[in-house]
């Protein structure tokens, strides 16, 4: 072996010759590695070796997590956590580092696209930008020429930001109700929950920084859930910085998630249980004379008995609660009552606490149930806008959007029915119902349907009763950047939308850290190909139609309604960037990406509990307002209660349960292959989806561990390799969401099994909550292959 | 053709990379004599203190969600993982997600971020026939990837598996090669890889801090890898482990440390910390 001493002369050597080579290559015309600019658009605006740090907002969840992409001579080649958004703190999570992927994605759409000869033959065809917009342009104002604009139905697959906001307007001023935005995730059913108990519209904000206890209901906290981050980088600074200060999280759940293995104590659920097991805890709480006795008589509606709007009085909550001792909700639960006990004593004990659910759990048929009975338990807590509790998200100061006033056809447009009949047989505090959707596609409702994220041909439960009604619709239009299934089968035109790292928008960040913030989302790179950012193109459309539209959307594209917007921001004079001069005002927010208020103030009631009688509603009466409307007021009982699933039929003894992993966190993903790196719970290095069952199960169902199984359905069948893990609740089968696709581009296609496949579209729970409420029961057995 | 890091292999001239010279250039400078501002090869200290570079993760903060695989891979320019006829893909990841397995069914009870030990006394330099990988002064072990002859005998000799053969040719496709990183080459097939602790960002630091006339300090480093960059719960420090000032020495130095197979000696620069396993496993 060479001595130190030579490698080091030949070192020097080595390093001089290859100098001289690079510097004599410098003059040599073939020489490979000079002068040749990167071959990507605006690369000749750069000088040779230069760098950017381009801040933005992450887009691929809905965390809004502040990043910094180094931009070197025009590529995007990393994305950084950006340490002055206050969601993140520097940190990122798998998925956002991995957006480079998704803007440089071999297999995207580069230009607009149009069916040509449908049926069999067909296939989409490129079309330009301007003959698209005049072509979906003069067909939407031929529906409001016809007097039928509710025949336009919008998917936008965004649960919250401008964007939604923007197609929004758009609705409204074109004259539909049929507008779906993205908020049927199990987000969605803890937001109606508190929308029914305490007012409001988002779920609320964790005070995980405070917490000392929290007791997880199937929540997903380090799955999908859009808390993962801002959750790490809190428990970090609780686990490190006060001695002895660590918050302790107990997780219930049906399966061995991440979330369960990083909590310190997993126990697992029975799937559907939750609600027992909070108004179990509840009962406990005020057995002991445990409960915010103070919170429930100042500010609480229901607890006590009360006189519903016939006159006729009702028993609150305290009475319902007789029937969750220990005893009775481990019967029903399968959890022992002296466990029980010790954790309800822990919950106070150990204050500030509160009780998350999320996840699979909510998207039950009872999960409105469950979320309902989890925020009564919270508000007997005293949780609600108490330190290391739920905070209520504050908005951003934003100038509002300029008044809109719909013409005659809107009006009348925007009077009829909603095609998912949310406020005629759905509740209408549900917003809007997806699910819904197939069947009224496929009783010819809609004329036109835009997509704008979304891909239900593979996203959504009832894939293939999805596939069927939008094979009936007409017109079929969608935005994706990706040729997705629905874009490969049904779209018949495509208007590729720019990638997240092209385009301006804002972070629509989801509730997390409490107060204002207002996230940036800005072009990092010059768009690649020939595609559009879909908030001009929804600008431009507007135009296209016409008067009165055109006028409703006086900008050139979405960057001036943004900065309209965004001037809000400048005249509050106050948060994280204050400067007098507009300009200098933007300029730093270009710079540090995100404009904050920090100093959560909490105990606002005013601001925090806006039901109509001002209260936190433990039976809550827009619920029975609601309910009575649609037809279903039943007993008129309103209180939260423990509801029974379906029993399971004799064919199909055990119960589905589909899981999103953080990789897959509000769809999509499947294209980007870093992310195989860390799918490993739920999926084999092949692809092939994993299938995870108690051992108990698996003896029952024949099934042996690594044995390829075929799950089966009403709807439809998956194949799955089975894994066993005795953590798993009994009679359970659980598949991850995110495989299966037959599109997508060539990292996504052809792995694994897609379990949407397997669930049905339409199975809203009796009293219509937001979600695809779920009890599919499946059948399994070895698979031949 | 993108001018950075997509190279064949010429022959070894060509293919002295920003990043391989970056890591080579320790070893070249006389003892004395001021390094020129370019090399940045300053100490982290004025009186001459070598550093000793390690890491700490503490896997009580560790939620596993994989970010540190990610960075490390879009850091480096690590191979797409492709799908082959067998199925298997490459599993090329020098920060990997290793899940512990207990019992008869075999179920994760945690998963922990591995990435090479840049061992006191590392097993894999001894074996190497052509000295493409050794330990510099600063305790980095080093992969000289343009001198490595493929033998794979380090592959075999790591007792962590922590290096990896590039059994094909790395491909970009299309707009891919976009994303590659201009400070780290590529590697060509034949050859093997690992983990650098991100020299080449140790030695951008260093040059920075010359330019700004000061030492290295703690806070320039303490989050210097990619992986630790980017840990959204702070797992991960980086640092000095000669100074018993620095968070990572204090971290080392912790009740909850320990480092993996401890009694093979091979003193790993890595150290777990974790409440459940003091002792090593």
């Amino acid at each position: 072996m060479a001595t130190p001493l030579d490698r080091r002369r030949f070192l020097r050597l080595a390093g001089a010759a290859a100098g001289g080579a690079l510097a004599a290559g410098c003059h040599h015309e073939e020489d490979p590695y000079d002068l040749a600019r990167p071959d990507v658009p605006g690369a000749d605006g750069w000088v040779r070796g230069e760098e950017r740090n381009v801040s933005t907002a992450c887009a691929q969840c809905s965390a809004g997590c502040g990043t910094r992409v180094r931009v070197v001579e025009g590529r995007a080649v990393k994305i950084e956590g950006n340490p002055l958004s206050p969601v993140n703190r520097g940190g990122i999570g798998p998925r956002g580092l991995a957006a480079v992927q998704s803007l440089y994605d071999p297999d995207r759409i580069k230009t607009p696209l149009r069916r040509v000869a449908k049926g069999s033959g067909s296939k989409l065809e490129p079309i330009g930008w301007d003959e698209a917009l005049a072509l979906l342009g003069e067909r939407l104002a031929g529906l409001r020429e016809r007097g039928t604009p509710e025949q336009l139905a919008i998917v936008c697959g965004r649960e919250r930001g401008l964007m939604l906001e923007l197609w929004q307007r758009f609705a409204a001023a074109f004259g539909t109700a049929n507008l779906f935005d993205g908020r049927d995730s199990a987000d969605g059913v803890v937001a109606h929950a508190v929308r029914l108990m305490q007012g409001g519209h988002e779920p609320p904000a964790y005070d995980w920084a405070n917490a000392r206890y929290v007791v997880s209901l199937g929540s997903a906290l380090l799955g999908s859930s859009c808390q993962l981050v801002a959750f790490a980088r809190a428990q970090q600074e609780r686990r490190v910085g006060t001695a002895g200060g660590r918050a302790k999280v107990v997780h219930f759940g049906a399966w061995r998630s991440r979330t369960a293995v990083n909590a310190d104590e997993h126990h697992p659920l029975r799937p559907g249980s939750a609600a027992a097991i909070a108004l179990g805890l509840a009962h406990l709480l005020v057995r002991d004379g445990a409960h915010d006795a103070a919170f429930v008589a100042a500010h609480g509606f229901g607890f006590d008995p009360w006189t519903d709007g016939a006159g006729v009085e009702r028993p609150g909550l305290a009475a319902r609660l007789a029937d969750y001792s220990p005893e009775r909700v481990a019967e029903r639960t399968g959890v022992a009552a002296a466990e029980l006990e010790r954790i309800a004593r822990e919950l106070v004990a150990q204050k500030p606490s509160f009780v998350v659910a999320g996840g699979e759990e909510l998207l039950l048929a009872n999960g409105l149930e469950t979320a309902l009975a989890v925020h009564a338990l919270n508000g007997l807590l005293g949780a609600i806008d108490r330190p290391g509790g739920l905070l209520t998200q504050r908005p951003a100061p934003l100038d509002p959007w300029p008044d809109l006033e719909p013409d005659e056809v809107a009006t009348a447009g925007l009077a009829r029915a909603r095609i998912d009949g949310v406020g005629a047989t759905r509740m209408a505090s549900c917003g809007s119902l997806q699910d819904a959707l197939p069947a009224a596609l496929a009783s010819g409702a809609v004329d036109t349907l835009l997509l704008h994220y979304a891909n239900p041909a593979w996203s959504r439960p009832g894939a293939a009763q999805w596939r069927a009604a939008l094979a009936k619709v007409p017109f079929v239009v969608s935005f994706s950047p990706y040729l997705d299934e629905t874009c490969a089968d049904f779209a018949d035109l495509v208007l590729p939308d720019c990638s997240s790292l092209e385009r301006w928008e804002d972070g629509a960040a989801a509730p997390s850290v409490g107060f204002p913030h207002f996230g940036i989302a800005q072009p990092a790179v010059a768009t690649l190909h020939s595609t559009r950012a879909t908030g001009d193109v929804v600008i431009a459309l507007a135009k296209a139609v016409g008067e009165p539209l055109a006028a409703a959307f006086p900008w050139n594209d979405f960057r001036a309604a943004l900065l309209k917007r965004v001037a809000g921001l400048h005249k509050a004079a106050r948060g994280s960037i204050v400067e007098a001069k507009g300009s200098d005002f933007l300029k730093r927010l270009w710079e540090e990406g995100s404009w904050s208020e920090p100093g959560y103030r909490y105990e606002q009631w005013d601001e925090v509990l806006t039901t109509p009688s001002g209260r936190f509603e433990f039976a809550p009466q827009l619920l029975a307002q609601e309910r009575a409307q649609i037809g279903a007021a039943g007993d008129g009982d309103v209180v939260p209660r423990h509801v029974e699933l379906p029993a399971a039929p004799a064919a199909r003894p055990w119960l589905l349960i589909a899981v999103r992993p953080a990789s897959h966190a509000t769809g999509g993903g499947a294209n980007l292959p870093w992310l195989r790196r860390v799918a490993t719970e739920t999926q084999l290095p092949d692809g092939s989806t994993v299938a995870v069952l108690h051992p108990e199960t698996a003896r029952a169902a024949g099934v042996v561990a690594g044995a390829a199984i075929a799950i089966e359905s009403e709807f439809g069948k998956a194949r799955a390799i089975a894994r066993l893990d005795p953590a798993t609740a009994k009679g359970v089968v659980v598949v991850p969401e995110g495989g299966g696709h037959t599109a997508f581009g060539r990292y996504a296609r052809g792995r694994g099994a897609n379990v949407m496949e397997l669930l049905a579209a339409g199975a809203t729970a009796p009293q219509g909550s937001v979600a695809a409420a779920r009890a599919t029961h499946v059948a399994i057995q070895r698979s031949e292959a | 053709m993108t001018p950075v890091a997509t190279r064949e292999r010429r022959g070894v001239l060509q293919k002295l990379g920003a990043a391989l010279l970056g890591a080579l250039l320790p070893t070249r400078r006389a003892k004395g004599q001021a390094p020129p501002p370019a090399t940045g090869n300053r100490p982290l200290t004025a009186d001459g203190h070598v550093p000793k570079w390690g890491m700490a993760i503490d896997l009580d903060l560790c939620t596993a969600c994989g970010g540190c695989v990610v960075a490390c891979a879009s850091e480096n320019n690590l191979p797409i993982p492709v799908d082959t006829s067998d199925g298997a893909g490459t599993g090329i990841s020098w920060m990997e997600l290793v899940a512990q397995r207990e019992g008869a069914e075999g179920v994760v009870s945690e998963t922990a971020p591995m990435p090479c030990m840049h061992c006191e006394d590392p097993p894999c330099t001894k074996v190497c026939p052509v000295g493409a990988t050794y330990a510099n002064e600063e305790g980095l072990v080093i992969q000289v990837w343009d001198r490595c002859i493929g033998c794979r005998y380090c592959t075999a000799a790591c007792p962590y598996s922590r290096r990896y053969y590039n059994w094909s040719k790395p491909e970009f496709p299309d707009d891919l090669r976009n994303l590659l990183n201009p400070d780290v080459a590529t590697r060509p097939e034949g050859v093997v890889e690992k983990c650098t602790f991100c020299v080449h960002r140790l030695r951008k630091t260093k040059e920075t801090v010359i330019r700004e006339g000061r030492t290295l300090t703690d806070a320039d480093v303490v989050r210097l890898p990619a992986c630790a960059q980017s840990c959204p719960a702070h797992a991960i420090t980086f640092g000095d482990l000669a100074d018993p000032e620095s968070r990572v020495a204090r971290a080392a130095a912790s009740p909850r440390a320990s480092r993996l197979l401890e009694h093979l000696g091979t003193k790993p620069k890595v150290y777990y910390l974790s409440t459940d396993r003091r002792s090593s496993s």
